[in-house]
C-alpha cells in the first residue's frame, strides 16, 4: 500500500567547546512517499522524504561577556535552509483506539557548503489514527 | 484546488531547499580571541645577545607573593645584608605565575597577542564581588626553540627536588625586557577586573593614588613608587606612586604597550655567581647595606621574571647541613639569628642559622639548622638533629 504527505518536524541541540556554545534549532519540512504493510495491530513501512531543513544557529562566545565582548565578537546568529532527504524505517503499533505509539529510524543527507552531510535520525512517539 | 494548493506548498518547499539565509559555522570556526594586545618592543639587543635570537613576548599573569621574613627584616651584620642582597628577590618585584599567550616578536614592529582565555580564578586576586588579574609582557630570547618562556624557581623546599629542573645557562631563557618589572619602577601592565573596584587597601600589586581599573581587560599605567616608601610599606601603610600624573588606564585598542630591551647583566644569573664579586656591605654600616639590596636588586630585575615560587606565603624552609662542605671562601654566607616580625608571639627561636645566598637560575637564601623541622626551627619533634659539622661556622649554643 503506497501512502504519501507532508511532514514537519523540530528538534534542538547545544554544543560546547572551550570557546564557543553554538545552538542549533532545525525545523525539518518533507513531502515523502511510503510504502506500508498492515499486519494485526501494527503497521509497517519505508518512508521516503525530500524537502529541506530549516537550521537556526546562534553562536556565543564563551567568557565573552565577562570580557567585555560585544556585537559580533560575543555572538551572532543565522539561518539556513539546507537541501534534504532521508529514508526511514517506520513501525507504528496501535494500542488502544486510535491511539498507538511509533519508531523510526533511517538515514538522512543534507547538503551543507556544497557537499553532502550524512547523519541518522530516529524518533520514537505517540499516534492518532483515524 | 486542493491540487493548486498542493503544487504551490511543493514549490514553496524547493524554493526554501535551494536557498540559503546565513552562512552556518558550528564549532568549526576560528577563535574570537577575548582581548587583542598590542605590543611593540623598542631599543637594540645588547652585544651579547645571540646573532639570531628568537625573539618572543610573553603575556604572563602575575602571583601573589610573599617574601620570607629575613628578606623583609633589616639585616642583622654585613655579611646577612650580602646574603640577602644576593639572595633575596627584590619584594616588590613582577613575580610570574602563568603565560596565556606567548607570540614571536621582531624589534620596532607592533605585534598583537591575542588572548583566548581570562586568566584563571586562582590567577585573579579578590573575591567574587571583587578580583582582578594583572599581567607583564615578558621579552625573551628564547634559547631552547620551545616556544615558551619557561620558569624557573628557587631549590628551597625538599617537596620540590623531586621536580626540581634548573636547566643550564645554554638553555636557559634570557629575558631582555618587560612592561611590568617591579612595583619600583615604572610600569605599563595589563589588568583583567571583575566585578567592584579593589578596596583602598587592596594589595595586590598596588598602585595607591591611581585611578581604579576600569572592568574587563585594560592597560594601566603608572610611575612606580620610590624606595623611600618601602620603610611605610613594612609598617603596612601602602605606598603611593611617585608621580601621580603618569597614573593612567586605556583601552586595548587605543593603547600600544611598548618594552624597551635592555641588557641583563652579564653574571646575573649564572652559575655559582653570588657574591662571586660581591663585596657589597662589607664595610658594615646601613647605608652600605642598602647599596647592597639596591644593587642586587638591579643585577637580576629581568632574570627573576623567569622565575616564579611554588611558596609564595612567605615560609622560610630550613635544611640541615649537607654532607659535603661547602665553599665557605666561594660562597655568600652568614651566621643569623631567627628573624621575627612585628606582632609575632609565637616566641623567638633561640641560635644561630647558617644562611647562604643562591642566585642560580633564581635567587633564594638557603637556611640551614642543626635542629629542628622543614618550617620550624623550634618544633617539638624535629625531623633532624645533628652534632655540628666540623666546618659549621655559626654558634652551636641553641
Amino acid at each position: 500500500m503506497l501512502a504519501w504527505g507532508a511532514r514537519a518536524s523540530w528538534s534542538t541541540a547545544t554544543e560546547h567547546s572551550l570557546t564557543e556554545t553554538v545552538k542549533n534549532d532545525d525545523t525539518r519540512l518533507r513531502l515523502y512517499g511510503q510504502i506500508q504493510h498492515a499486519a494485526g495491530r501494527g503497521l509497517f513501512g519505508l518512508r521516503l522524504g525530500v524537502g529541506g531543513t530549516l537550521v537556526y544557529e546562534a553562536r556565543t562566545r564563551a567568557q565573552g561577556a565577562r570580557a567585555g565582548l560585544c556585537g559580533s565578537d560575543l555572538g551572532s546568529t543565522s539561518w539556513a535552509m539546507l537541501p534534504a532527504a532521508d529514508i526511514e524505517a517506520i513501525v507504528v503499533l496501535r494500542i488502544w483506539n486510535s491511539w498507538g505509539m511509533s519508531v523510526s529510524g533511517g538515514p538522512t543527507v543534507h547538503g551543507l557548503h556544497g557537499g553532502a552531510r550524512v547523519g541518522w535520525s530516529s524518533s520514537l512517539g505517540v499516534t492518532w489514527q483515524h | 484546488m486542493a491540487t493548486l494548493g498542493r503544487l504551490l506548498a511543493m514549490a514553496a518547499m524547493a524554493g526554501l531547499a535551494v536557498s540559503g539565509c546565513g552562512k552556518l559555522v558550528g564549532l568549526d570556526t576560528p577563535v574570537t580571541p577575548l582581548a587583542r594586545i598590542q605590543v611593540q618592543v623598542t631599543g637594540d639587543l645588547p652585544a651579547t645577545a645571540r646573532p639570531t635570537p628568537q625573539l618572543r613576548v610573553a603575556l604572563m599573569w602575575g602571583a601573589q607573593w610573599l617574601p620570607e621574613p629575613f628578606c623583609v627584616l633589616p639585616a642583622e651584620s654585613p655579611k646577612a645584608a650580602e646574603v640577602k642582597a644576593w639572595g633575596c628577590p627584590d619584594p616588590f618585584r613582577f613575580v610570574p605565575s602563568l603565560a596565556s599567550a606567548d607570540i614571536p616578536i621582531q624589534p620596532d614592529v607592533t605585534a598583537t597577542i591575542d588572548l583566548i582565555n581570562l586568566p584563571e580564578a586562582d590567577l585573579m586576586i579578590g573575591d567574587l564581588t571583587a578580583r582582578i588579574a594583572y599581567a607583564s609582557l615578558i621579552v625573551y630570547d628564547d634559547i631552547n626553540g620551545n616556544g615558551m618562556l619557561d620558569l624557573h624557581h628557587p631549590p628551597h623546599h625538599q617537596r620540590h627536588e623531586e621536580d626540581y629542573n634548573p636547566g643550564t645557562l645554554d638553555t636557559r631563557d634570557i629575558v631582555y625586557g618587560a612592561s611590568f618589572i617591579s612595583m619600583t619602577k615604572p610600569d605599563q601592565r595589563v589588568a583583567y577586573r571583575e566585578g567592584a573596584p579593589p578596596g583602598a587597601n587592596f594589595a595586590f600589586y598596588p598602585r595607591i593614588g591611581c585611578p581604579d581599573p576600569p572592568p574587563a581587560f585594560s592597560i594601566l599605567s603608572a610611575s612606580g613608587f620610590s624606595v623611600t616608601s618601602l620603610a611605610a610599606a613594612v609598617e603596612g601603610i601602602l605606598p603611593t606612586e611617585d608621580d601621580l600624573t603618569e597614573c593612567a588606564a586605556s583601552t586595548l585598542d587605543e593603547t600600544v604597550v611598548t618594552i624597551r630591551l635592555s641588557a641583563p647583566p652579564a653574571d646575573a644569573g649564572a652559575e655559582g655567581d653570588a657574591g662571586a664579586d660581591g663585596d657589597a656591605g662589607a664595610d658594615g654600616d646601613a647605608g652600605a647595606q642598602d647599596d647592597a639590596g639596591a644593587q642586587g636588586e638591579d643585577k637580576f630585575a629581568l632574570s627573576e621574571l623567569a622565575c616564579t615560587d611554588p611558596e609564595t606565603s612567605g615560609t622560610t624552609f630550613y635544611q640541615q647541613p649537607p654532607d659535603t662542605k661547602p665553599d665557605l671562601n666561594k660562597e655568600t654566607w652568614a651566621c643569623a639569628g631567627f628573624p621575627r616580625l612585628p606582632g609575632d608571639t609565637t616566641g623567638v627561636t633561640s641560635g644561630q642559622q647558617f644562611v647562604t645566598a643562591i642566585a642560580s637560575p633564581c635567587q633564594s637564601v638557603a637556611h640551614i639548622i642543626l635542629r629542628g623541622c622543614d618550617n620550624d626551627p623550634n618544633c617539638s619533634a624535629p625531623s633532624w638533629d645533628v652534632a655540628p659539622p666540623a666546618w659549621w661556622p655559626c654558634s652551636t649554643t641553641p
